[in-house]
């Protein structure tokens, strides 16, 4: 029998880095600052109620330190959005799905289909009003990573999920 | 095929030895309680008369009742529960209101262990715990089982997980003796036992304090005063808590390692190993997901190493889920790592490092402004002890240097190889097709030195290749893809590294 070894050019490697990657639907940035703001108006009235009807907080240099926090913590939470909304992108190939997130630090993740052992769609209730979902990736991997796409149209998903479940049933059972 | 012992088609009750571990779980939960009456009865001052005698007893018994009561439970599922295979699944039933029926596709499972304690010998059972890669947990715990039924059903398990190969007999590789014991116990980490030691000590005194309302910190600081620290008090001092480290050292590998005889077949590995408690684990080799071995600075000196291999589903804070071997000579570690790949890169690739930033980063932006706000608060209390804070980073910072210029790794066709520590040596071959999934991180520093983090995910545990270039993390992960979901074509290719 003769034994082959040829050399593969790292060019003939499909790349995953040279792929486009899909921004996440636009309005997932909408829902994003309405859970935020939902967020923030209730620590207001709560920081509010608290240095109305408590004496002992009705000092200036408190209500100026928790406002000048709240204020920053605003700044960032919008600046984590923007950012962050931009970097969000994700790409499907014939063998794996890739997605890219972070706003400071940067994390492209890549799943072969071969090692998904289940996948969850999930919709919250602001979500659904934009008709948005998100697409949560489970492999046998020892720690509990969130290996989840959001800010998908719920069709998107749903085709997503129905593509990787082939994927699976095709490959029975995913490897470990 | 060979003639079973049991028949696993039909239900399989545990051995009823099982109800003595519900007792002793019992007594075991009430032990404080008895402490605390037994304390109140020794060190009371009031006159003892039969009426507080039998005042304590009937106590005493009411707790274990109410004890009874709770585990009553675990006694009636004990009759109720039964094992046995069927359609290449393990199926156990159990439930008292509400029946439960738990199948374990076999081919799921990655190990079989056999634990037995003194009792366990004495009734020639043992404890039986499967695990699979679904969860942390243990999938299927029989807490007593006749150690032959249990045996019979760990064959039945491995064989029916490859269907294909034949049955080699086993092959004894390895048995540790004495000697190999005073070794491993001489190069133990001295510091961590004392540690162990002091932590122990420490858990008592607040026991004594908590059940017998002795302080006993104040009696120790009391003796303490009294002593004069002359120089040959300091030596005997150091003298007493080092042959107490040895002792301790000693018996914990004792404990640990004592009797370990490895098999080797064809499907895996077998092991035993243990003093107290007889340990058995069943290895089954393809569900090996990464292996290491390890060597403190001591070991590494005298060629020891301690191997583990890493299965899916493994809780790494759970040290009797994981499997530790000591291993004496290099022989024995190529016979544990050539199932799971022959080929060491190391031995045939060329050698990676990672940036050099790696080495004073954590120091710079972690280390330095931490230690600088710790000693502005030092400087307040004791200027002197600002030296301390220094000195720990300064430690910090040339350990963090030694640990970038030990850290390498080796890459081939089918495996990837690290090897770091500061003054041990840690070694990981991980196989890619082994790989659940993968990331590459960066920060903006990371981004601004054009390197970046990978993060490599199996189902034993995660492997992370720091600040490598970005150019090199793109293609590793690309390779380890290609590998991944062109598995067969493995064996035929060879890449070169850009």
């Amino acid at each position: 029998m003769k034994y082959e070894n040829p050399i593969i050019p790292y060019a003939d490697i499909p790349q995953f880095a040279s792929i486009q990657l899909a921004p996440v639907e636009k309005d997932y940035k909408k829902v994003l600052y309405i859970n935020w703001t939902i967020f923030y108006s209730i620590f207001i009235i709560t920081a509010i109620c608290l240095f109305v009807f408590i004496k002992s907080f009705q000092l200036i240099w408190l209500i100026a330190l928790v406002f000048i926090l709240l204020a920053l913590a605003v700044g960032l939470t919008i600046a984590s959005i923007e950012i962050g909304y931009k970097n969000k992108a994700w790409a499907l190939r014939e063998k794996d799905i890739i997605f890219k997130k972070g706003w400071i630090f940067h994390a492209t993740h890549i799943i072969p289909f071969i090692k998904v052992q289940h996948c969850v769609v999930n919709s919250g209730p602001i979500g659904r009003k934009f008709g948005l979902a998100s697409i949560k990736l489970n492999t046998a991997s020892s720690n509990n990573i969130d290996i989840s796409i959001h800010g998908l149209k719920q069709e998107t998903a749903d085709q997503l999920k129905a593509f990787i479940m082939s994927k699976i049933e095709a490959d029975e059972p995913a490897q470990i | 095929m060979s003639q079973r012992k049991y028949d696993w088609t039909v239900p399989q009750k545990a051995s009823p030895v099982a109800l003595l571990f519900i007792i002793w779980k019992t007594i075991k939960d009430s032990w404080p309680i008895l402490l605390i009456l037994i304390g109140k009865k020794l060190f009371s001052t009031q006159e003892v008369t039969p009426k507080m005698n039998d005042y304590l007893i009937y106590n005493f018994l009411g707790f274990t009742t109410i004890l009874l009561l709770i585990n009553i439970r675990h006694i009636v599922l004990f009759f109720r529960f039964r094992v046995f295979v069927e359609h290449g699944e393990l199926i156990v039933s159990s439930g008292i209101f509400s029946k439960t029926k738990t199948s374990i596709p076999i081919n799921r499972i990655q190990s079989v262990h056999l634990i037995q304690t003194y009792l366990h010998r004495i009734t020639n059972t043992c404890q039986l715990k499967v695990e699979t890669a679904g969860t942390e947990n243990t999938e299927l715990e029989i807490k007593a089982i006749d150690l032959e039924k249990a045996q019979d059903l760990q064959v039945i398990l491995q064989n029916t997980t490859h269907h294909t190969e034949r049955i080699e007999s086993d092959v004894n590789i390895t048995g540790l003796h004495l000697k190999d014991v005073f070794k491993l116990a001489f190069s133990e980490n001295h510091l961590k036992t004392f540690l162990i030691i002091v932590a122990f000590a420490f858990s008592r005194i607040e026991d004594l304090k908590q059940y017998l309302g002795i302080n006993a910190t104040d009696i120790i600081d009391e003796k303490v005063e009294h002593v004069q620290f002359t120089n040959t008090v300091l030596f005997q001092l150091i003298i007493v808590v080092l042959s107490l480290t040895l002792i301790v050292s000693f018996v914990r590998v004792l404990l640990r390692y004592y009797g370990m005889q490895i098999k080797s077949n064809s499907k895996g590995f077998q092991m035993q190993w243990g003093f107290l408690h007889t340990q058995q684990k069943m290895l089954i080799q393809n569900k090996v997901q990464l292996i290491s071995w390890n060597s403190n600075f001591l070991r590494r000196i005298i060629g020891i190493h301690i191997f583990r291999f890493f299965m899916a589903g493994e809780n790494i804070a759970k040290a009797d889920q994981h499997i530790q071997l000591p291993i004496m000579h290099s022989e024995l570690l190529f016979q544990l790592t050539a199932p799971y790949q022959p080929i060491l890169p190391s031995n045939h690739s060329l050698a990676y490092k990672v940036d050099a930033s790696y080495g004073w980063r954590e120091t710079l932006f972690i280390g330095l402004p931490v230690t600088a706000a710790i000693s502005i608060a030092i400087y307040f209390w004791n200027p002197l002890y600002i030296i301390i804070s220094i000195m720990v980073l300064f430690y910090w910072a040339i350990s963090n240097i030694i640990n970038q210029r030990n850290y390498q790794f080796w890459y081939n066709a089918a495996t990837i190889q690290i090897q770091k520590g500061v003054w041990g040596r840690e070694n990981i071959l991980l196989n890619f097709n082994k790989i659940q999934h993968l990331s590459i991180k960066t920060s903006p520093f990371l981004r601004a030195r054009n390197i970046a983090t990978i993060e490599i995910h199996t189902a034993g545990d995660t492997v992370t290749i720091p600040y490598i270039p970005i150019e090199q993390a793109q293609y590793l992960l690309d390779w380890s893809l290609f590998i991944l979901e062109f598995e067969k074509a493995k064996n035929k290719i060879e890449v070169k590294a850009p």
